[in-house]
């Protein structure tokens, strides 16, 4: 045990709280009575680069062992998740450049950063007592954020719901824990896992389903949705990004971990007909109502903050059948999924954001105040459309292949398409959720602006990360293995140790139409394979 | 077997008084009555962890939460004089409410009593090695990184709470009087929100699609 | 031999396939430069997609000649592995994607340069012909798709670059609802494509189509029970795409659309997508009919069954509705619908003999005479000023010479009349169901000779009679950049049924034929075909009197009906004299049989209901409507306690404990 060691594996957190304390003693000492504009540029600023120096740090650490009962877990993948928050999180502060919601900059900026480090203690624990402080330490500051906004009564009302439901949940959560560790004695995943299995006793699935409401708070799955439109529409808008980004990935993240790593033994089945009890039914039953009220309701709204709350309610539920996969697969959906859904859902967060200033609502933008925006701003709207599309599940954006590689992992995971009937249903709610996307879409491509059509005023930096996001988006759509291979099971190791399996090729036939049978899960992902440039066959396959 | 009469009495009488007084704290009428029963709710529970022979969990309990949070809690209510509460306390949909806290509750203890291993005695006395120098040892060792980030659960809470309770200057916001104020007149709450109980105000009218 | 120096230069590298992406990603290209460099310049715009559609053209003749006989597949880049799955980006060319490729660049190119004209005076001319260009380049990415998931994604492009050219003008409200109309029914099929392809993967294990063939070939129980369904499904995908029933709706509302979008889209490529992929994934449908235990009652009823029937029905239905129908463009629009049913019915019925070669004949030579009609009718539309009611024009054949000789041909090679390109197809389809169920042979009869009777009756009345208005009257031939590609057009038209595309298939599908062209063909290429049919032209025009007689004399049998039956009630008429004759059935079809208020009484209103329950549901919740109707008329004086106690906080503490119980129910029930 030496501190040292424990600070380099810890530098990319620390050099994030000591952003966040530097941006915040920079604002009160020294600009206290600089304009609004300059102090808000000088703390996004030092945050970009603290949150620079971290990705750097974070990109050459070099993976360590697990810390002390797994407390800390650093390996590529959660590398990767942590450098997507801190990128999420810097968006969120360019965003709030010029934004009139709060004067107390050095604060905003201050809480955003300690939320994130929450996110990023939260991906890299293995233990339970880590993971309710994490957790804790990511909803406070954002509980906080969403009162920003003291001019909107919204705002207030949003952050004491928020703050009261998930005092709720946090409870639930803790109760449940508790009994999981009464129930195992240990509180690391390898105790957990080694000693609760799915038996004759309930108080287990006690455990599991306060455990479960907990994260099916954070990531607002249905019937635990109930803050999410209202704080949606409360929050300041880079906020409520904010939330719906950095937050959800995190939040999925720990709550896959939890259940397939340290819960395996009490997962039961959701097949369509033979379920047996355990947490996959729960998180089936969560899924289902959460995709179908999600899509559902999302039709009614007349907020694009609502709509968008709604919407993520019915992601959440697709990303949930990643979760119930229950399998490698699943997880390297899942983060497919939430990484892609993150970037669209803060690229959309980024227009309404834009809008929201140019229209200066009093509670909000609503439906109709996108009218006519592709006249207002081509650019805007090409993003928009990427975003809504994407969202949609529209190939070949990164949304198509999230919802796809999630379908078919959990096509997958089920003993003879057992789960296929939870599949039919995603991809049904899916085709009803074009029909709300479609909807912001004629607002901004049919419907006539009121008035004469002004363009929208756009800052650099914040078209900036509109673009790059919709390139992402676009990109990932494009070349998904890239991404996927970052999650794929055994990737890193095998790239670590450099080991090149044989190369298959098409001619191998019977190897490549029973896959299942002849090579096993995942040995061959990840690898660069040398397939032939092209190969001849005859017209008649005969 | 453990049957209920198996389970210490003082256990359950620890138990009747702090379920009563947090029930109390939630229905009474007078915020001063609130806040005095939540510190006999927390009273109790300090019992129970000194029933549990967790004695420095328990003392603590008694000094932060009764010492310090509850009179806090108390001082606050007294300072705003906003006592009195006119309304009634109870929803009315009691009945809905009544209805699904007795199916919670029936779903929470039912396992708890058909569970076979909580009918089990430990084998030997679970006393915990609590001595507060061994506390001190894991949390500055093994445990500093979850201690780490209560530090600074701590430090946004504090940070929050001085932002949420700080008065905005109206003048500084802004060079010019954004329209948000102008367009706002008509509805509840004109000025900038003082405090987090004044901003909290319920604007479902408006906020409505 | 031709064919081992084809063999030859495929082996020793020179990668003539590779030129197959060119074909696919040129017209991407030329948008994506005409869009960012020169929007703003007509003339570079122009340039720009229309040189590389046609570059596009130039080499899928190539690679025609090149690999219209053997098959090749270019495998340059992973795109997606997910354990199991392997989905590699790699374009297929064989018989079938190589005859699309020529019909898909054909049209386009030709079809943008009458655009040329068409849009001249158009605001958005540069954005039309881009998203033309991507139009040109989804559509072919679906032709060389070598697997499912790719040809899918491609499937939703070619939707997203239709919604935006049928919203193309989205200053017009219908213009817009009927964009969005297509996209929604698209993705209705859509949803049973995806499904479908999850199904054949998880059966299969693969989802290339060389590899799934393969398979299938080899163990054809492979699909097990889920063989009926997952055909359903895929076929839900083409339904959607081929305007089929009952997701027919969308294609004569799409005609809101500029008329060149029509002619491409709405006439030769798009709605072909759905028969090209039938006939592209044929050898899911030969398999032997499986249905899974909740749906074994339907027994040996095969997939490919059902798809016939369901392209009869849209076959009879859309050519009723079409007999009624005032609007040029939705004449055409339904005679659209009409042979789109026959075509999938052939694939339907091919089945049974293992050859679909007749629908993607039919396709062919549909492609040329629709696109080239769509392309007249926007000829007369341009001359009269944007008039198309058929009975407010008349008397137009000695106005635009050009366009009346064309679209002559045209309705002449639609009805099936000999040695017109229709007539041949036609032919081919009608032997085909002669043989596999003589009840879709007559049906499709009557579909001829309602065929023939519509066109005939558009030609007569549009035409043919006096001038009707004043429009009419000043009407006068379009530009040689518009009647150019009508006489380009009508060549095909006439001649395309000569060549034997239909054994040309066949051979492709393995089927010996009674002639053995396609055998010759495959094996030997192109070459040797056409010396033969240059040498034989008399016996190709005289070849389906030769080998199913019965089915050629049924076919001009109902075309001759058809035809009289139109000279006697419109020639020379100044009002549609139907009417009076059958009252309620011509309502009916007027009405298109009241398909949309079918809808609209339905669907929407459940929609529309299901919504607002839900939001009515959250929003209680969220508003706590319940408490606050009690007290709507207090004041709202409370601040956050009063919010805590009687508002919303309370019913949101409610539900969390409702969700408790509810998963606590889930749990231990």
């Amino acid at each position: 045990m030496n501190y040292m060691e424990l600070l380099g594996a810890l530098a990319p957190e620390a050099i994030v709280v000591l952003t966040a304390l530097v941006a915040l003693a920079v604002d009160l000492l020294v600009l206290r009575q600089a304009p609004q504009n300059a102090r808000q540029v000088v703390a996004v600023s030092i945050t970009a680069v603290g949150i620079l120096a971290a990705i750097i740090a974070l990109s050459v650490a070099a993976p360590s062992p697990p810390w002390m009962d797994g407390l800390l877990i650093n390996h590529s993948t959660t590398a990767f998740l942590k450098q997507t928050l801190l990128v999420l999180a810097l968006v969120a502060g360019i965003l709030s450049i010029q934004s009139r919601f709060t004067q107390h900059t050095g604060e905003y900026v201050t809480l955003l950063l300690l939320s994130t480090v929450g996110m990023m203690l939260l991906v890299s624990s293995d233990n339970l007592l880590l993971m309710f402080v994490a957790l804790e330490l990511t909803s406070l500051p954002l509980y906080v954020l969403t009162a920003f906004n003291k001019e909107s009564p919204s705002s207030s009302e949003a952050s004491l719901k928020y703050f009261l439901i998930g005092s709720l949940s946090a409870a639930c959560l803790l109760f449940g824990i508790s009994l999981l560790y009464g129930l195992s004695g240990g509180i690391t995943w390898t105790q957990l896992a080694t000693t609760l299995r799915a038996g004759s006793e309930p108080i287990v699935y006690l455990a599991l389903i306060l455990t479960l409401i907990g994260f099916a708070f954070k990531v607002a799955a249905a019937p635990f949705h109930l803050w999410a439109p209202d704080v949606y529409q409360g929050a300041p808008t880079p906020v409520a990004a904010f939330i719906a980004s950095g937050s959800k990935i995190a939040s999925f993240y720990m709550f896959a971990r939890i259940f397939m790593a340290a819960l395996p033994g009490t997962a039961g089945s959701a097949a369509w007909s033979g379920a047996t009890p355990g947490w996959v039914p729960l998180v089936a039953a969560l899924a289902v109502v959460s995709m179908i009220l999600g899509n559902v309701a999302a039709i009614a709204q007349r907020s694009v903050k609502r709509l968008l709350a709604y919407s993520a309610i019915g992601h959440a539920g697709y990303a949930l059948l990643a979760i119930l996969s229950n399998t490698e697969q699943g997880m390297g959906s899942l983060l497919y999924y939430v990484v892609t859904y993150a970037v669209t859902a803060m690229g959309a967060f980024a227009v309404v954001n834009v809008i929201e200033r140019d229209v200066q609502a009093p509670n909000g933008e609503s439906l109709t105040d996108f009218a006519g925006l592709s006249r207002r701003s081509p650019l805007l709207s090409l993003c928009l459309l990427v975003f809504v599309l994407s969202l949609a599940g529209i190939p070949p954006l990164a949304g198509f292949f999230g919802k796809f590689y999630i379908f078919i992992a959990t096509a997958q995971s089920g003993t003879s398409q057992g789960l296929i009937w939870l599949v039919m249903l995603a991809i049904g709610t899916s085709a009803i959720s074009l029909y709300y996307y479609l909807q912001i879409l004629k607002q901004v491509y049919v419907v006539e602006s009121v008035g004469q059509p002004t363009p929208v005023q756009l800052r650099p930096a914040e078209s900036a990360c509109i673009v790059a996001m919709a390139c992402t988006v676009l990109i990932l759509g494009c070349a998904p293995n890239w991404l996927i291979n970052r999650f794929s099971p055994n990737s890193t190791e095998v790239r670590r140790a450099g080991v090149i399996t044989k190369p298959s090729t098409t001619l191998e036939l019977a190897a490549e139409i029973h896959p299942r049978i002849t090579a096993p899960l995942g040995t061959a992902t990840g690898l660069v394979q040398k397939r032939p440039q092209f190969e001849t066959t005859t017209a008649n396959a005969q | 077997m453990r049957m209920l009469s198996d389970i210490p009495i003082a256990f359950l009488m620890i138990a009747a008084v702090t379920l009563v007084s947090a029930v109390c704290a939630m229905s009474l009428r007078n915020l001063v009555h609130c806040g005095l029963c939540l510190v006999l709710t927390f009273v109790g529970l300090a019992a129970t962890y000194l029933h549990l022979s967790a004695e420095f969990v328990g003392f603590a309990q008694v000094l932060v939460y009764v010492g310090a949070v509850a009179i806090l809690i108390v001082f606050t209510i007294l300072l705003t004089r906003n006592a009195e509460v006119t309304l009634s306390p109870v929803s009315q949909s009691s009945l809905v409410g009544l209805g699904i806290a007795i199916a919670v509750c029936g779903s929470l203890v039912l396992p708890l009593v058909t569970s076979p291993s909580l009918r089990r005695l430990p084998a030997q006395s679970l006393a915990p090695d609590a001595q507060v120098q061994r506390i001190g040892e894991k949390l500055m060792a093994q445990y500093v990184i979850p201690l780490e980030a209560l530090a600074l659960v701590l430090t946004a809470a504090m940070i929050g709470a001085v932002v949420i309770a700080m008065r905005d200057d109206p003048e500084r916001n802004d060079p010019s009087p954004s329209p948000q104020n102008q367009k706002d007149t008509g509805s509840v709450s004109n000025s900038p929100a003082g405090t987090a109980l004044n901003s909290s105000s319920s604007t479902s009218s408006s906020q409505r699609p | 031999m031709e064919h081992d120096a084809v063999q030859h230069a495929v082996q020793s590298g020179s990668k003539i396939q590779d030129l197959a992406w060119l074909v696919l990603f040129l017209p991407l290209l030329g948008s994506v430069m005409a869009w960012f460099i020169t929007r703003r310049d007509r003339v570079l715009t122009t340039v720009f997609t229309l040189g590389t559609v046609i570059l596009s053209f130039i080499l899928s003749v190539t690679l025609f000649a090149v690999f219209g006989a053997a098959s090749a597949e270019c495998t340059p880049f992973q795109f997606l592995h997910i354990g199991d799955l392997k989905v590699d980006i790699g374009l297929h060319l064989d018989a079938l994607s190589t005859l699309m490729l020529l019909v898909v660049t054909g049209v386009a190119s030709l079809v943008m340069i009458f655009s040329t004209s068409y849009m001249h005076d158009d605001a958005s001319y540069s954005r039309f012909f881009c998203t033309l260009g991507l139009f040109v380049f989804s559509m072919l990415g679906i032709v060389l798709a070598n697997n499912f998931v790719m040809m899918f994604v491609f499937w939703e492009l070619v939707g997203v670059s239709s919604y935006l050219l049928i919203g193309f003008w989205f200053e017009r409200p219908a213009a817009g609802d009927a964009a969005k109309k297509a996209f929604l029914s698209n993705r209705l099929g859509d949803f049973g494509f995806i499904l479908g392809i999850l199904m054949v993967w998880s059966a299969v294990g693969s989802v290339n189509f060389q590899e799934i063939q393969a398979s299938l070939i080899k163990n054809p129980a492979a699909m097990g029970v889920w063989a009926g369904l997952a055909g359903l499904l895929v076929f839900m995908g083409a339904m959607g795409k081929s305007a089929q029933f009952p997701l027919h709706v969308w294609l004569p509302d799409a005609m809101e659309g500029p008329t060149p979008v029509s002619a491409l889209i709405h006439a030769a490529t798009m709605v072909a997508a759905g028969v090209y992929m039938l006939c592209r994934v044929f050898f899911i449908y030969t398999v032997p009919a499986g249905w899974p235990p909740a749906l074994s009652f339907l027994g040996d009823l095969s997939a490919a069954t059902v798809v016939a029937w369901i392209g009869g029905i849209t076959a009879l239905l859309a050519a009723l509705t079409a007999v009624q129908q005032n609007d040029i463009k939705r004449i055409l629009a339904y005679s659209t619908l009409s042979q789109l049913g026959y075509m999938v019915m052939a694939v339907g019925l091919g089945a049974s003999t293992g050859n679909p070669s007749a629908s993607m004949f039919h396709l062919f030579t549909h492609a040329f005479f629709k696109a080239m009609l769509f392309l007249g009718a926007g000829s007369v539309i341009h001359a009269c000023h944007h008039e198309q009611d058929i009975w407010r024009m008349g008397g137009l054949w000695k106005k635009m010479p050009v366009t009346f000789w064309t679209f002559a041909i045209g309705t002449a090679a639609l009805a099936g009349l000999p040695p017109f390109s229709g007539f041949y197809s036609k032919d081919e389809i009608l032997a085909t169901a002669l043989e596999a169920n003589p009840i879709l042979c007559g049906l499709a009869v009557l579909v001829a000779c309602l065929t023939t009777f519509y066109m005939c009756r558009l030609v007569l009345v549009a035409f043919f009679g006096t001038t009707r208005t004043e429009s009419a009257e000043h009407a006068h031939e379009s530009p040689r950049s518009m009647t150019i590609p009508l006489m380009f057009l009508a060549v095909p038209s006439v001649v395309a049924g000569w060549f034997p595309v239909g054994e040309f298939i066949a051979g492709h599908f393995g089927v010996r034929s009674h002639e053995g062209v396609g055998r010759v063909v495959a094996q030997e290429g192109i070459g040797p075909m056409l010396t033969m049919i240059l040498g034989g032209i008399d016996h190709a025009l005289f070849a389906p009197f030769n080998h199913n007689a019965l089915a050629a004399f049924l076919g001009l049998f109902g075309v001759l009906l058809g035809g009289s039956a139109a000279w006697a009630l419109y020639w020379n008429q100044a009002r549609d004299p139907l009417p009076g004759l059958f009252t309620n059935l011509s309502r009916a079809m007027r009405k298109k049989f009241y398909f949309d208020e079918i809808y609209d009484s339905v669907f929407i209103p459940i929609h529309d209901t299901v919504a607002c329950i839900m939001a009515w549901f959250d929003r209680w919740i969220i508003d706590g409507l319940g408490v606050r109707g009690i007290h709507g008329t207090i004041e709202i004086v409370g601040r956050a306690l009063r919010l805590v106690q009687t508002g919303n906080l309370q019913t949101y503490a409610f539900l969390f404990a409702a969700g408790v119980a509810f998963l606590a129910f889930i749990a231990l029930q």
